[in-house]
């Protein structure tokens, strides 16, 4: 370091924060360079906070029904009036008509009933964080006429409510679900790339093993065995684990190859001269080595949890209802009524291919970003 | 090298015997048996199961001897008669339902790979030249929405179009006419119609990866010493693009063939579920549900072992294209 | 019982046989026979065939303009599993005895040419068609029952347990039958108590067949030891992976009606108007056997459609797709109210015929297990007030209307009106009061948390779970659901290992007819107290002793069991029997009359206008292309 201090008088400013910025801020840096990249990490993070204040932000739980409003199309919301002109947001009432040629139900809007929004509105009662109780929700109306924003679902439920709250079991199943394989994959795969010889050949033969069993019986095989009588957030847990468990094997992979790569480096062997012990080594001295690569990878993989957990729902071995995610919700989309009639049903798949879309862009910034010195 | 591949090779024969044995345990794992399964999915269907009538059908499959017993006498039987058992729910032997699905499973998924190769390698080139360009964004957008929407929504999607802009169901391989008429270039043509949204969907799931690891290797092929030199002389970007760099970054993706096998059966599985094709995924799914034990247990097995090997073909495909790895290899 | 009357009426069908000279067949029989490979019409069809006209297969006011049909075609399906099309199996399957529909009133013969009860319903004389060939040529006798009862159900090995059905009055613990055989053509089965019900059991009851009275001997002797050297078999045995279980490759070989879609049907022997041909896994296709037994009132030989072909999908979505597409020509199984507005699409373009239908079920029934292992939740499972409280609780119009888009009525006996200010009255009168967090307590003082557990059986009953759970909550109860894959549906119930409740279907509409007793506890997917059904089943000797009352309803059905359906007696036994139904709430059900969707190709002719839906699907043998 003393060298670079010493020319400092010759470079110019950049050149000078260039030189003296920490590895992650130079990170930093290149990643904003990817646009896409940083405009996705924002609607990501946006996504995470509407999971943690769901209850705040929609007007309905997940079960609320309006039995006489299924299969609504998401309600018009007006703000403009020919007898009233200009107002603040409102909504008509709706009659619903069958159709008895084609068999569908129709919504007329009753232009009698005229219902405002109302915002901070009282509504039903949540806990945040179990802690906070409250029942303040963002929007509301009364109790007669519903708003859908999504539209409703077989039952009379508010689709977009059960998205924002399904979307609390989905967007933390991802990240739970890849820190538990991240540490069986950083633990075996550092091993592995540390040692080499005997137990690398074990190990690696383990990950082949692991990697070459077919996943859906896998977890068909498994899920049969969660006993029956456990709560939903118990088989939720159970649910994250078995992905994990099936998953951590590539993530093993990638952490071997470079602890391959860096244990012949100089600083390591110069820690090895200095008598630090070997797990000291694995977490001090090479896993900060490559961690930006690490991030990459686990930042790739978490989407893949979130299909999984959608395609778990589809074979019928995921969530079970009432709990709602966004796999329960893609399920009641499988359906070809849902394709012509209600398509409303299919938002809660553009959340998942939203999300999944914004983890690889960041994903893929990360990944170019991760090389500052290149 | 011939030594590490004997070495590998014998490998093998532990891991496969572990396979075995983690194969029959899935199967065995659950409670129930096919009995129960059967009777229990004839209820299902309406029809009502009187108690005599369950306890005949109990019987008649149920098993006796223990887990052990049996599992090796699955075995022995694959090792002694390369026999593979037989099949309740398809009343005939494993190896003939093998023998028929394997070539199916393993036809579409290749068509697959084509296709996903096809896009995602010029795709890959593209935006490596054109970083963080308008193009670049739009293509790897595309080339990722595969890999993002669900792939069984995707097909009842697509299967709905085609019925309504093409007038006719692209479920199963042939249109009932075709389906058991004999050979004739009709038929060809009608099973092209049905395959070809199965293949593109098997493909499309795979594209979005195959575009970041092109897309990635380019990137840093082409920053390397040897490209820039090549350039400074003066040489024409494109024969040198087309003659070092893209083959140098293409290669680590020809060599994991192996390993994608896992994941396009699993996601071919979805896929064929939804557009009703009878390939290997479909009935390894319906054979565990059904408890179908040794029809289950052989799939599993068997795509294992073509997985184990496909892996062990792309480490030795490792070691003779990259020298370095060969080296460190033969050194010890 | 009007024995007399009974007769004429079975005379007076045959009355009505067309001359062996007049009978027609389809052309390609017709070339098959100038080809030599298979013998004329006259030696095809039995001395008596069974003639077809209004009102014989389907009632005439279901089917008012019945009419001969013509030659030709084919009908398409699709399934779901490999190897099993509930549509075509119901299409297929023939019994010994029939009624028009699917009832159990005026039942004649059908494989067997006709019967006679004498001695106070406990002598029963069958008498066989004579000249009635199994589909490979071979002549259908007394053989064939004889080496069913002797062979099969005389061997401990291949059954263990005697069928009830086929001991005094259908009763577990009662004696078998004492059989005599007269003649080729004719035999005797006497009971030592009444038994008028048999000629249920040998009806459309249970969707039955006629394989559990008569199965081709001369093919299935090739199987079994005592005709053929156990050495002889062991080769084939082995292949299967049998080293020597005789039995199980006997069992694997014999083929029964429950099997006729699935591959041992193939080149099997049989009487079914379609014999099912080798195909490969996903294709069920069955050609028409030219040795069916039924001819219509102008002398054609059925079946008139030529071929029937099943494609297999792998769910009920893609089967929809194919009718949408105008692939499928008949189907019942997999349609769906909900998808009314798609079917009509298709049905305007040409595509598909709808016909809104009656269902032969109660789609989705609450069903109790009373006999739960903890004896806390057992106590309040059998308190008759919790289940009224159930009862009051329950929004039936709520689910009719988003379930059963309002095609269907409440339930009679059961229905008292939704009035969860009731239930909850009745809750606090048992002592169930509302805990701290709002749920009410079990006797034992801590939260009774009530389990649905179901099936993935239809696609109605888990929104019929969700609505529940939180109709029930609403007067709380605590109520948790879990849905089961089939095999530990299946276990569970056998094993009385279900929880309190699970939702499934029973055949309230065929109680009237005795034809289903799914009214009774049961060890198979409802886990309605199996322990009940093993006391019954062993007459008391197993199991554990249910309370009077459902003692009383166990024994109804075997006063029953004595007299002919539909008789004066069985009527008043059927009166009493939905009474204490009603009384004890035994099982909850939703809804009655719900409607069903029977989907057929425009062309097809002779499909019924009303009536159940799976009548329809019965009567495929004299549906036609126009």
């Amino acid at each position: 370091m003393g060298s670079f201090s010493n020319s400092s008088s010759v470079i110019n400013e950049e050149d000078k924060n260039f030189y003296y910025a920490t590895q992650w801020s130079l990170i930093r840096s290149r990643f904003r360079q990817h646009r896409l990249a940083s405009i996705s990490l924002i609607f990501l993070g946006l996504l995470y906070l509407f999971a943690i204040f769901s209850d705040f932000l929609v007007p309905y739980s997940s079960t609320q029904r309006f039995s006489k409003y299924n299969f609504s199309a998401p309600t018009s919301i007006y703000i403009y009036d020919s007898e009233a002109g200009f107002s603040s947001p409102f909504v008509y009432g709706q009659k619903k008509i069958l159709d008895k040629k084609t068999f569908s139900w129709k919504y007329e809007p009753d232009l009698t009933k005229k219902v405002y929004i109302q915002f901070f509105t009282e509504g039903e009662e949540y806990s945040l964080f179990g802690i906070f109780k409250s029942n303040i929700h963002l929007f509301g109306i009364d109790e007669e006429t519903p708003v859908f924003l999504f539209g409703s679902d077989r039952l009379g439920r508010d689709v977009f409510s059960r998205t924002i709250h399904g979307s609390q079991i989905s967007l933390s199943i991802g990240l739970v679900g890849v820190s538990l394989s991240f540490l069986i994959g950083i633990l075996l795969g550092g091993v592995s790339g540390y040692y080499g010889g005997y137990i690398d050949d074990l190990i690696q033969r383990f990950i082949d093993f692991m990697i070459s069993l077919p996943t859906i019986p896998l977890w068909m095989a498994f899920s049969a065995v969660l006993p029956r009588d456990w709560s939903s957030l118990k088989t939720y847990f159970a649910i994250t684990i078995i992905l994990s468990i099936i998953s951590w094997g590539p993530l093993a992979r990638v952490t071997r190859g470079k602890i391959l790569a860096l244990r012949e480096e100089d600083y390591t062997l110069a820690a090895r001269a200095a008598g630090a012990s070997t797990p000291r080594i694995i977490v001090k001295h090479l896993l900060p080595g490559f961690s930006s690569h690490l991030i990459v990878s686990i930042t790739l993989s978490i989407p893949g949890m979130i299909l999984a957990e959608t395609a778990l729902s589809f074979l019928g071995l995921g969530i079970q209802p009432p709990a709602v995610s966004w796999g329960t919700l893609l399920q009641d989309s499988q359906d070809l009524m849902a394709i012509t009639n209600q398509p409303w049903l299919l938002i809660p798949a553009i959340f998942v291919i939203g999300t999944v879309l914004l983890f690889n862009f960041v994903g893929d910034g990360l990944r170019d970003a991760a090389d500052p010195y290149s | 090298m011939l030594t590490y591949t004997i070495k590998r090779l014998f490998q093998l024969i532990p891991i496969l015997f572990v396979i075995s044995v983690v194969a029959y345990a899935i199967i065995e794992l659950p409670p129930g048996d096919f009995a129960d399964f059967y009777i229990s999915s004839l209820r299902a269907t309406g029809v009502t199961v009187l108690e005599d009538e369950a306890l005949r059908i109990k019987e008649q499959y149920g098993f006796n001897a223990p887990v052990v017993e049996r599992y090796w006498r699955w075995l022995e039987n694959i090792i002694f008669h390369g026999n593979f058992g037989y099949s309740f729910e398809y009343q005939k032997p494993v190896n003939e339902i093998i023998a028929e699905k394997l070539p199916l499973s393993i036809g579409l998924t290749f068509g697959a790979l084509i296709i996903s190769w096809a896009l995602a390698i010029p795709i890959g080139i593209y935006s490596a030249i054109h970083q963080y360009s308008k193009f670049d964004y739009f293509f790897t957008f595309i080339g990722f929405l595969g890999l993002a929407t669900p792939p069984f929504l995707m097909a009842l999607i697509f299967a709905w179009l085609f019925l309504k802009f093409f007038d006719y169901s692209v479920l199963g391989l042939y249109s009932p006419e075709y389906v058991t008429a004999p050979w004739s270039f009709d038929k060809f043509i009608d099973l092209c119609k049905h395959l070809i949204l199965p293949v593109i969907l098997i493909g499309l799931q795979g594209t979005g990866t195959i575009i970041r690891v092109m897309r990635g290797n380019l990137l840093d092929e082409l920053k390397k010493p040897y490209v820039i030199t090549a350039k400074a002389k003066g040489l024409k970007f494109r024969d040198l693009l087309l003659k070092y760099p893209v083959r140098m970054a293409i290669n680590p993706i020809i060599s994991t063939i192996g390993w994608l096998l896992p994941a396009l059966i699993a996601g071919e599985i979805l896929i064929s579920i939804v557009l009703g094709i009878q390939t290997l995924g479909p009935v390894l799914l319906r054979s565990v549900l059904s408890q179908d034990m040794w029809l289950a247990a052989s799939i599993v097995m068997i795509l294992s072992l073509l997985t184990i090997i496909g892996s062990l073909i792309s480490d030795l495909l490792l070691v003779w294209l990259d020298p370095r790895i060969r080296f460190e290899r033969l050194s010890k | 019982m009007k024995l007399a009357s009974l007769l004429a009426t079975a005379s007076l069908f045959l009355g009505t046989a067309v001359s062996a000279a007049e009978y027609k067949e389809a052309p390609s029989l017709k070339e098959m026979v100038s080809k030599g490979e298979i013998p004329p019409i006259e030696q095809r069809l039995p001395k008596t065939p069974f003639v077809v006209e209004k009102g014989v297969i389907s009632h005439a006011d279901e089917l008012p303009n019945w009419q001969p049909g013509k030659y030709g075609g084919t009908m398409r399906f699709g399934h779901t599993n490999p190897g099993w099309n509930p549509d075509v199996f119901i299409m297929l399957n023939e019994h010994v005895l029939m009624a028009p529909g699917i009832s159990i009133k005026d039942v004649r013969g059908n494989v067997f040419k006709d019967f006679k009860i004498e001695n106070d319903n406990k002598k029963f004389t069958f008498y066989l068609r004579e000249g009635l060939k199994w589909s490979d040529g071979n002549p259908v006798t007394t053989e064939d029952v004889r080496f069913v009862f002797e062979d099969i159900y005389g061997d401990e090995k291949l059954t263990s347990a005697y069928p009830s059905k086929f001991k005094s009055g259908g009763d577990p613990a009662g004696n078998p039958a004492k059989i005599t055989f007269q003649s080729d053509y004719q035999f005797t089965m006497e009971f030592d108590s009444p038994y008028g019900s048999l000629i249920s059991e040998l009806s459309i009851k249970g969707w039955q067949g006629y394989t559990d009275m008569l199965r081709p001997s001369h093919h299935l002797k090739n199987y079994h030891p005592k005709y053929t050297s156990l050495a002889s078999l062991q080769p084939e045995m082995k292949k299967m992976g049998f080293k020597d279980e005789w039995w199980q490759y006997f069992n694997a070989m014999d083929c029964t009606n429950w099997e006729l879609t699935r591959p041992c049907s193939a080149n099997y022997p049989s009487l079914w108007a379609w014999l099912k041909v080798e195909t490969a896994d996903e294709i069920l296709e069955f050609k028409r056997n030219p040795y069916y037994f039924k001819v219509d009132s102008s002398g054609q030989q059925l079946p008139y459609v030529g071929r029937v072909i099943s494609q297999q999908v792998n769910d009920t979505e893609a089967v929809n797709l194919k009718v949408l597409a105008g692939e499928i020509d008949l189907l019942r199984e997999d349609t769906a109210l909900v998808k009314m507005p798609l079917y009509k699409e298709a049905e305007d373009k040409g595509l598909i015929q709808t016909h809104l239908l009656d269902m032969h079920v109660n789609p989705t029934v609450l069903f109790f297990n009373f006999t739960l292992a903890d004896e806390n939740d057992k106590k309040v499972l059998n308190n008759l007030k919790f289940r009224e409280a159930l009862n009051y609780a329950m929004n039936r119009e709520e689910i009719l209307e988003n379930v059963y888009f309002g095609f269907g009525t409440m339930p009679e006996h059961l229905y008292k009106g939704y009035d969860p200010a009731k239930a909850e009255e009745l809750l606090d009168s048992i002592g169930m009061t509302k805990g701290s967090d709002g749920f009410r307590i079990g006797p034992n003082g801590k939260t009774f948390e009530y389990r649905i557990e179901y099936g993935d059986y239809a696609p109605d009953i888990k929104f019929v779970v969700e609505l529940l759970t939180q109709h029930f909550e609403a007067v709380g109860i605590k109520t948790t659901s879990k849905m089961l894959e089939n095999t530990l549906m299946n276990v569970t119930g056998q094993n009385n290992e279900r929880k309190h409740s699970t939702i499934l279907w029973v055949h309230k509409p065929l109680w009237v007819s005795g034809g289903w007793n799914d009214y009774l506890p049961s060890t198979g997917g409802t886990g309605y107290a199996p322990l009940w059904r093993q006391w019954y089943d062993s007459n008391g000797a197993e199991g554990e002793e249910p309370p009077t009352e459902m003692k009383r309803l166990m024994n109804i059905t075997r006063e029953r069991g004595a007299y002919v359906p539909y008789s004066s007696k069985d009527g008043n036994l059927y009166g009493e029997l939905m009474q204490n139904m009603g009384d004890n709430l035994w099982m909850l059900n939703i809804v009655d009359n719900v409607n069903y969707v029977l989907i057929t190709n425009p062309n097809i002719g002779n499909v019924q206008q009303s009536g159940q839906a799976i009548a329809a699907d019965n009567s495929g043998e004299q549906m036609f292309y126009k």
